[in-house]
């Protein structure tokens, strides 16, 4: 059952043409698929909820992109504090932590790719990540980030950089 | 007429970014055409640029079908409880200033009862191995919501957890009480290929 005046159709057809690219920007900033999958839903949910339709699909995919970013950022803060949790419990419960051997091999099915992007410093990686996946230009990043279109410039700029030699170094 | 010089990286990397306008850009363009070095620049980040699109991030369209599913379980659950729990059931803000809506989980709910904690190892021990089925599925957003039920006079406050990590992660929460409800998701509960949600609703 849908909300009165909610447009199945329209939902429809923006989630197909949208959640590939939100998709890509949750991924390739968090690293981890599960989380990427938790912050679209949340995303579209939060989208759903909203009252009035935005007018284009690109305003849509701002406004989702930009949902998306707040709670990377805030996943980002709360994943510090768990793993002090779990690293508490584990002590608790031995036979139950994670082996180092097992964390090594994850690390390596990682691609290239996102383990080079994980290498990059947090604000170099977000800003490049809205750039090359979220499609965005200089002055919507700048305004999602809060910063100036110089300094995001500049991040592109230094993220580039540092991607090249991470690749280079393979 | 001079040659202009090679401009700022940062310029130039904007340039490949389409972000420079008219008529920088035709200046910078003419530069290109006599200045290997900085088109070797380019062509390097045409080639990082290039890397970083070639390669799809993976699970892309299974992960589009499985949000989709859980977007309409979501609405559906929340369309039913908007109906079955409206006006007695006063919704507050959270401490958060969150509104919380859903509130599926009082017609559902209370599978494992649990001590946590205050059971000690054993405990743990059963948890542990309940949620082992569960593990597979790296993280995800708690989500703590909390409802404020005056009428009941109870206070629940809900998890969602996918892991026994973040389990744990609710655990420590500072002032998390000890007994726990595992709440597990109605639809083909332990299933292990396909890790579901779970909820831990905290009981005062
Ligand atoms: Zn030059």
């Amino acid at each position: 059952m849908l909300k009165k005046g909610f447009d199945e159709k329209r939902f429809n057809a923006e989630y197909s043409q949208l959640f590939p690219v939100i998709f890509r920007v949750a991924y390739r900033v968090t690293g981890d698929v599960g989380i990427a999958e938790d912050l679209c839903h949340e995303a579209f949910i939060k989208y759903y909820e909203r009252h009035e339709p935005l007018p284009d699909s690109n305003q849509a995919k701002y406004w989702l992109i930009r949902v998306v970013k707040n709670m990377a950022l805030n996943h980002e803060k709360r994943k510090s504090r768990e793993r002090k949790a779990l690293s508490k419990l584990e002590k608790i419960t031995p036979q139950y932590a994670e082996s180092e051997e097992k964390r090594v091999v994850e690390d390596e099915l990682k691609s290239s790719v996102q383990e080079a992007l994980n290498k990059l410093p947090p604000k170099l990686r977000m800003v490049l990540v809205l750039k090359e996946y979220g499609g965005l230009n200089y002055r919507e990043i700048g305004a999602m980030l809060q910063i100036s279109e110089g300094n995001v410039k500049v991040r592109v700029f230094r993220a580039r950089e540092q991607l090249e030699k991470l690749f280079r170094g393979k | 007429m001079n040659r202009i010089s090679c401009p700022k990286n940062d310029v130039l990397s904007a340039y490949f970014d389409g972000e420079i306008g008219s008529p920088w850009d035709a200046a910078i363009a003419a530069h290109l055409e006599n200045c290997a070095s900085c088109r070797g620049k380019i062509s390097a980040w045409e080639a990082v640029s290039g890397r970083l699109r070639r390669e799809e991030a993976p699970e892309l369209e299974e992960a589009a079908r499985r949000v989709r599913q859980r977007i309409d379980l979501s609405i559906e659950e929340r369309d039913e409880c908007v109906e079955s729990a409206s006006v007695e059931v006063p919704v507050r803000r959270s401490e958060h200033g969150r509104e919380v809506e859903r509130l599926a989980f009082f017609r559902r709910q209370v599978l494992l009862p649990v001590p946590v904690l205050a059971g000690g190892v054993a405990a743990m021990f059963v948890l542990v191995a309940s949620l082992f089925f569960f593990v597979g599925k790296n993280g995800s957003e708690l989500s703590q919501t909390r409802a404020e039920l005056e009428n009941l006079k109870t206070i629940h406050v809900q998890y969602r957890v996918q892991n026994r990590a973040q389990l744990f992660g609710v655990m420590n929460t500072p002032g998390f009480e000890q007994d726990v409800v595992f709440e597990l998701p109605d639809n083909n509960a332990f299933n292990v290929r396909q890790p579901e949600v779970i909820y831990v609703t905290e009981r005062r």
